[in-house]
C-alpha cells in the first residue's frame, strides 16, 4: 500500500511534466498563426527578389523606384535581382472586389517559439495603382517592401511610408519614400 | 522506481523531438498585411461612399474561393477569398427590401487572414458599410473601418474588438455606444 501511494506520489509531478512538455511543444504549429513581429529575415543584405514577367510598366516602374529608395535609404536592406535565388517575389492582381491597394504575406520557418522570415511575395492591385501618378504607387510598394523588412502598419496620422491608408501616407501626408522612422526601424532590426 | 522515472523522462524527450523535428519542417504561412486604399475619417465619410449600409448577423460561410493570380518558385501564388451571407435585419442605406447579401472578404479560415482585417465569424451581429462590386456582392468599405460590432446592445468598432492590432481613424472610434444611438447618428449621418 505505502509503496503504491509513493508510487503514485512520484508518478503525478512526471506525468504533469509530460502532459505540458507536449502542451508547450505541439500547439506551437497552429499558434504560429497569431505570431506576428518581432521575427526577421536570417539577413537582409542582400535580400534577392524577382518581378513576375508580365507586371505591367506602371507597377515595374513602381516597384523599381521602391527597391532604389530602401536600398539608398541607409540601412542594412539591399535588394538585389536574382532569377533563381529569390526570396522575395514581386508581382501585381487586378481585383475590384477588394479595398487594399497592396498586399504583402510572409512566409515563417519556426523551429519551437523561434521563427524567422524565409519568404515574401508582394503585389500592388492595379485596379487602384493604375489610377494613381508614380509617386503614389511608389507610396503603395514602398510600403509593401516595408513589410517584406518585417516592419509593421503605423497610424493615419503618422507621416511616415508604413501608415497603412494610402490617402493619408501619400494624399494627406505626401511620403512615398522611406521616412527616418521607418529607417530606424530597419536599423533596430537588423542594424 | 528509478527505471519507470527513466523511462517516462525518456518518452517525454522523444516526444518533445519529435514535436520539434515536425516544426521545423514547416513553412508556415503567418502574416498577411495590406495597405488600404483609403482611410475613413468618420462615419459621414464612410457613409456618404457606401452603396449599402445595414445591420445584420452573419449567417454563414457561402464559399470560400482559391485564386491562382501567378506563379513562382515555390508554385502557384493563391489568393483567398470567403463569402459570408447576411441577413439583413434593417437597411439604414441603400435598396430597402433586401433581406441578405453576400459580403466578400479576403482570406480563409486557417489559411490567411489580413492582420488587421480578420475575417467575420457565424453569429456576428454588425452594422455594415458596403460597396456593391457585382449584383449582389458586397466588401466592406476600408476593411476594419466599415465594420462595427454589436455586443450585448452596444456598438464596438474594430479597433475596440482588438485592441493593439486595429488602429482607426478617431472619427471611427465607438466604444459601447447603445446600438439605437449609433443607428441614429448613422442615419443623420447620411442626411448630412
Amino acid at each position: 500500500m505505502f509503496s503504491r501511494i509513493r508510487l503514485i506520489k512520484w508518478n503525478v509531478p512526471l506525468v504533469m511534466l509530460l502532459v505540458l512538455s507536449i502542451f508547450l511543444l505541439c500547439p506551437s504549429v497552429t499558434s504560429a498563426y497569431t505570431l506576428w513581429s518581432g521575427y526577421k529575415w536570417d539577413s537582409v543584405d542582400p535580400l534577392y527578389y524577382l518581378m513576375e514577367n508580365y507586371i505591367g510598366y506602371r507597377t515595374r516602374a513602381a516597384f523599381s523606384g521602391s527597391i532604389y529608395d530602401w536600398n539608398i535609404a541607409g540601412t542594412p536592406a539591399d535588394f538585389e535581382y536574382s532569377a533563381s535565388d529569390y526570396t522575395v517575389y514581386l508581382y501585381e492582381v487586378f481585383r475590384d472586389d477588394v479595398a487594399w491597394d497592396g498586399m504583402t504575406e510572409r512566409t515563417l520557418s519556426c523551429w519551437w517559439w523561434w521563427c524567422k522570415v524565409v519568404y515574401a511575395k508582394a503585389c500592388l492591385n492595379a485596379v487602384y495603382t493604375d489610377d494613381y501618378g508614380l509617386n503614389e504607387r511608389e507610396s503603395v510598394s514602398g510600403h509593401e517592401l516595408g513589410h517584406v523588412l518585417q516592419l509593421g502598419e503605423m497610424d493615419w496620422d503618422d507621416p511616415v511610408l508604413m501608415n497603412q491608408y494610402t490617402n493619408w501616407r501619400f494624399g494627406y501626408w505626401g511620403v512615398f519614400t522611406p521616412q527616418q522612422d521607418d529607417i530606424d526601424g530597419v536599423n533596430y532590426l537588423y542594424g | 522506481m528509478k527505471v519507470r522515472v527513466v523511462m517516462i523522462i525518456t518518452m517525454a524527450s522523444c516526444l518533445a523531438i519529435l514535436c520539434s523535428a515536425s516544426m521545423s519542417m514547416q513553412d508556415l504561412t503567418t502574416e498577411v498585411d495590406v495597405s488600404w486604399a483609403k482611410g475613413y475619417a468618420g462615419i459621414e465619410d464612410l457613409s456618404a461612399e457606401s452603396d449599402l449600409i445595414a445591420v445584420g448577423t452573419v449567417k454563414k460561410i457561402v464559399e470560400v474561393t482559391d485564386d491562382v493570380v501567378g506563379e513562382d518558385r515555390r508554385g502557384p501564388i493563391i489568393l483567398y477569398f470567403t463569402d459570408f451571407a447576411f441577413s439583413v435585419e434593417r437597411v439604414l442605406k441603400g435598396p430597402q427590401g433586401i433581406r441578405e447579401v453576400i459580403v466578400h472578404q479576403t482570406g480563409a479560415a486557417g489559411r490567411e487572414e489580413i492582420r488587421d482585417d480578420p475575417l467575420l465569424e457565424c453569429g456576428d451581429k454588425c452594422v455594415l458599410f458596403l460597396h456593391e462590386y457585382e449584383t449582389g456582392k458586397y466588401y466592406i468599405l476600408g476593411g476594419p473601418q466599415g465594420r462595427f460590432q454589436i455586443i450585448d446592445n452596444e456598438v464596438f468598432s474594430m479597433n475596440n474588438i482588438l485592441p493593439g492590432i486595429i488602429s482607426l481613424h478617431p472619427g471611427l472610434d465607438v466604444k459601447g455606444m447603445e446600438k439605437a444611438d449609433f443607428l441614429e447618428s448613422v442615419i443623420a449621418s447620411i442626411g448630412s
